[in-house]
């Protein structure tokens, strides 16, 4: 289990940076949406993996905590979702205004002397 | 009640601040109001401290770091309370005729009363951080108020180098006060001040005193960091009355008197604190006689006399102390007025070169005769206050303290510089107020308004009764605020006139006559108009500070951006990506990596092939992504359905929903801004790419698999070791509450991942082999918080690897009201 997806994060984490530094910005923003799932399954992973464990206690008892799952993780992986989503938001727009602007795509705003 | 000092000032700032700006009556009367109520309470809390009684008011701040907005007032506080709210009063009553029509007041009174707050905080905390965060705070009001015509260039560079110069201190001594703070365990002024041995005998006790006094030299202008209080003089009059009298450049001197008990008596003070204040009594007298802005003279003269208190304190003796404190009070209320006197002069006449003044007795008699008695009193003449506390000064000096020759060397020293006094005083006098009428001045000068005047006769009639009838007047404020900082140890003392005939007497003697002859010796120099000293004109203190400001801050920085800046991303993202793997490579090199056993059971195929897919999805989205936007984006997708069924599988339903949401608006968001990108056709892939770009995609490619693998392989340590927080329930016995255990297994993901890194067998062998982190220091609290808990478990006392500063936090905030 652990092994399997500590192989998923680092391939997800692989892929995402070396999209990063590909010299189109659609890659870029593509690379930041790979690179962030990987981010946030390693702040997930944290936490343990839990199979079949309940997320939310029962009002009434308090039980066994041992049998829930650690929400710390969790509520810092809901937050880095959101934030990771309106990252990529703002990325895509600031690839197409930069593509308007400069009538390219190329990270740095003009084409490099020689084609990549 | 304590509040009140705190709350008045910078609420009435506050609301100051939304007066109109026509109405500069208004807001004089009401910031006047503020002061006045200031000191009315101080003279109020006066029959409490008197009887040796500490002031206390303290609210829960940062309970959880053992920290509380604490005030404390003791005699020596109360001291410095009234000198600020009397002579703000004063200031504030002669600003509102001082300023202008046309400046803008209300923000003028506003920042004054921000700057008495400040101030009153500095000398009113009951504990370290907050004075450290007063302090900063009367920094950065004092820049806003230097700067406060922000239209003249010269004030704008005079109030950028008070800052930063006393910023720098300020922080210096920040660290300084964190070093007291950890030396004695508690931040908390009264447990400081009674546990000066702990800190002598500190191992860091030269690094604290070498960085507290950063601070408060820097803060008091004290030689070599002296240059930025004459540039401050762009300030208005009244914000140099006040300031440069009894405010900021006094919270330098008062935390050396504050901290006296604490940290003086050393070598190291002796000699720190005693070579600084020499030279800058003897320097900034001399530089003062060739000055001829009347305010320049005024400046180093302050310089001179801040230099004669810092002597006094470094002597370490207890009648040393008590002269400095009586200087203190001295100085405020002669320079106060001074400085006034001469923003009087510069308003009635429109300049305030010296070269230009002169025979302005015959138009202003009654502010001459003010500004004669005043400048006596600064240089010392009998029947003053500054006489006084200037012959307790001759008899400390040629008292031997130490057996050395900065020590004995003190006496000429003081004679000298106390000669140079009264040069600069008598040419004060003398320049301005005497010789032929004046013949090109920009105003016809004639007698200020009444009120403006007002200030200056309250104060030199309180230096003309403080010097004829000290005991009865000052003494036992004097006293008080001297018991506060002595305690037991307060000799016995006399505040007389007349002592008899001793050496003082003649020193000052020599000082006098010494000091009028060299005036009228150098008269013709002076008279030809050269600004500043001779040979140390060349050597100016701002041309320094400009060279090595455009040193750092330019030169340096281009260089460092020619030799590393790029216009391109690319490089720069290469170099992130590297500097972060070898971030996270470093620690694991230095202090020692095991690879955690692999576990190949219990692997779920159904798991394996969601994540086999998973996999496929995220490399081939990076290989088609730039060809194959859309086919890139289908995978894309693909990798965050896997990521969203991996939480769903993983106990986390709320992530997985949330995933899936975001998952589609980011496709569709995606899909509608794909077609606004430029066509690109993928070309025949032939072998005629370029060798260039080959090596960079394989370097590209090296360096993200790397990163990917290090990832992992961090993921999969962390992951096979067991989570502390299960040790640590099975062990206690009932059953923790739902908080604790969040804040627990938050701390202990930390932690875990902290000591992943170090290999630990057992976490009880942990505790031993402690070495081996040391280089992590972002690791350092978590560790500790860990070992904590594995000394528990291990039944073996820990207490060594507890901080001392967290042994004294248990304090209970309580709201503590005099009286």
């Amino acid at each position: 289990m652990e092994l399997i997806l500590s192989a998923g994060i680092g391939a997800l984490a692989a892929s995402g940076i070396y999209l990063l530094l590909r010299p189109r910005t659609y890659q870029v923003v593509i690379g930041l949406s790979l690179l962030s799932y990987a981010v946030n399954l390693f702040i997930f992973s944290m936490g343990r993996l839990r199979v079949n464990a309940p997320p939310v206690l029962e009002p009434g008892g308090v039980g066994d905590l041992l049998r829930y799952t650690d929400p710390v993780p969790q509520a810092l992986v809901l937050t880095a979702i959101v934030i990771g989503f309106a990252m990529t938001a703002l990325f895509l727009v600031v690839l197409l205004v930069s593509r308007g602007f400069t009538g390219t795509d190329h990270v740095d705003g003009r084409e490099p002397p020689r084609g990549d | 009640m304590l509040s009140v000092f705190i709350l008045a000032p910078f609420g009435g700032s506050l609301i100051a601040i939304f007066f109109p700006s026509d109405q500069r009556g208004a807001t004089a009367w009401f910031a006047g109001a503020i002061a006045l109520i200031c000191f009315l309470v101080t003279a109020a809390l006066y029959p409490f401290v008197a009887t040796g009684g500490v002031l206390r008011f303290e609210l829960a701040w940062i309970p959880e770091l053992g920290l509380n907005f604490k005030l404390r007032m003791d005699g020596f506080a109360w001291l410095f309370s009234a000198l600020i709210t009397a002579i703000g009063f004063l200031v504030v009553l002669y600003a509102r005729y001082y300023m202008a029509e046309e400046d803008p007041v209300p923000r003028f009174f506003a920042l004054f009363l921000a700057f008495m707050g400040s101030m009153l905080g500095v000398v009113l905390s009951g504990n370290l951080i907050l004075l450290a965060v007063f302090w900063e705070l009367t920094s950065i009001v004092s820049f806003l108020l230097i700067g406060y015509w922000h239209h003249n260039a010269h004030a704008r560079d005079g109030a950028r180098i008070a800052l930063t110069m006393t910023g720098m201190g300020g922080l210096a001594m920040f660290v300084g006060l964190l070093l007291i703070g950890r030396a004695v365990g508690s931040y908390d002024l009264d447990v400081v001040l009674a546990s000066g041995d702990v800190i002598r005998n500190d191992p860091l006790y030269n690094a604290i005193l070498v960085l507290v006094l950063l601070g408060a030299l820097t803060k008091s202008a004290q030689f070599p960091f002296h240059f930025w209080l004459p540039h401050a003089m762009a300030a208005p009059t009244p914000v140099s009355a006040y300031l440069h009298s009894a405010t900021m450049v006094k919270a330098g001197v008062f935390l050396l008197a504050r901290l006296w008990p604490v940290m003086a008596g050393t070598e190291a003070w002796f000699w720190i604190v005693g070579l600084a204040g020499l030279t800058t009594l003897l320097l900034g007298a001399y530089f003062a006689i060739f000055q001829q802005d009347l305010k320049g003279l005024l400046a180093y003269s302050t310089i001179s006399h801040l230099g004669l208190i810092t002597v006094l304190l470094s002597l370490g003796s207890p009648l040393a102390a008590i002269a400095a404190v009586f200087h203190i009070v001295n100085h405020a209320t002669f320079k106060a007025s001074l400085f006034m006197a001469a923003g009087i002069i510069d308003h009635e006449t429109g300049t305030r070169d010296m070269r230009r003044l002169s025979g302005l007795f015959h138009y202003m008699p009654i502010t001459a005769t003010l500004a004669m008695v005043a400048s006596a009193a600064m240089a010392g003449v009998p029947l003053l206050n500054g006489f006084l506390s200037k012959e307790m000064f001759f008899a400390e000096a040629i008292e031997t303290h130490l057996i050395n020759t900065l020590d004995t060397a003190t006496p000429y020293v003081a004679t000298i510089a106390s000669m140079f006094a009264v040069t600069y005083s008598l040419r004060f006098i003398h320049s301005v107020f005497f010789g032929p009428l004046p013949s090109d001045l920009p105003k016809k000068p004639h007698e200020p308004p009444r009120w403006m005047r007002a200030p200056v006769d309250f104060l030199v009639l309180a230096c003309l009764v403080v010097g004829i009838i000290p005991a009865q007047t000052i003494g036992p404020f004097l006293h008080t605020a001297v018991v506060s900082i002595l305690r037991e140890e307060t000799p016995v003392y006399s505040l007389a006139v007349w002592h008899g005939l001793n050496i003082p007497l003649i020193m000052s003697f020599v000082a006098l006559s010494g000091g009028v002859g060299l005036y009228f010796l150098m008269r013709s120099y002076l008279a030809t108009g050269i600004e500043g000293p001779p040979v140390f004109r060349l050597l100016e203190g701002q041309r320094i500070f400009e060279r090595v400001l455009v040193t750092l801050s330019w030169k340096w920085a281009r260089s460092l951006e020619q030799s590393l800046g790029t216009r391109h991303l690319q490089p720069q993202m290469r170099l992130l990506v590297f500097l972060a793997l070898a971030a996270g490579a470093l620690p694991l090199a230095i202090g020692g990596f095991q690879l955690p056993p692999l576990v190949i059971r219990g692997i779920d195929p159904a798991f394996a092939l969601l994540w086999g897919i998973g996999i496929a999805c995220a490399v081939g989205s990076a290989f088609l992504a730039k060809f194959h936007r859309l086919a890139s984006l289908v995978l894309l997708g693909g990798a965050g359905l896997v990521t969203c069924l991996t939480f769903v599988w993983l106990s986390a339903p709320d992530l997985a929903v949330t995933q899936l949401l975001v998952e589609i608006v980011t496709t569709v968001l995606i899909l509608l801004g794909l077609r606004w990108l430029p066509k690109r056709i993928e070309e025949p892939e032939t072998a005629d790419i370029p060798l260039k770009v080959r090596f960079r995609r394989l370097r590209d490619f090296l360096l993200a698999a790397a990163a990917g693998g290090g990832v992992a392989l961090v993921a999969y340590t962390v992951m096979t070791r067991p989570l502390i927080q299960e040790t640590i329930a099975a062990t206690s016995s009932p059953g923790p509450t739902t908080r604790a255990a969040a804040r627990m297994s938050s701390m202990s993901s930390w932690s875990i991942f902290a000591a992943s890194t170090r290999s630990a067998k057992s976490p009880c062998s942990a505790s031993s082999r402690s070495r081996s982190l040391r280089c992590c220091c972002a690791s350092a609290r978590t560790r500790t918080a860990w070992k904590r808990r594995s000394s528990r478990r291990c039944r073996r006392p820990m207490t060594t690897t507890i901080p001392r500063g967290r042994r004294a936090t248990a304090s209970p905030s309580i709201f503590t009201s005099p009286r």
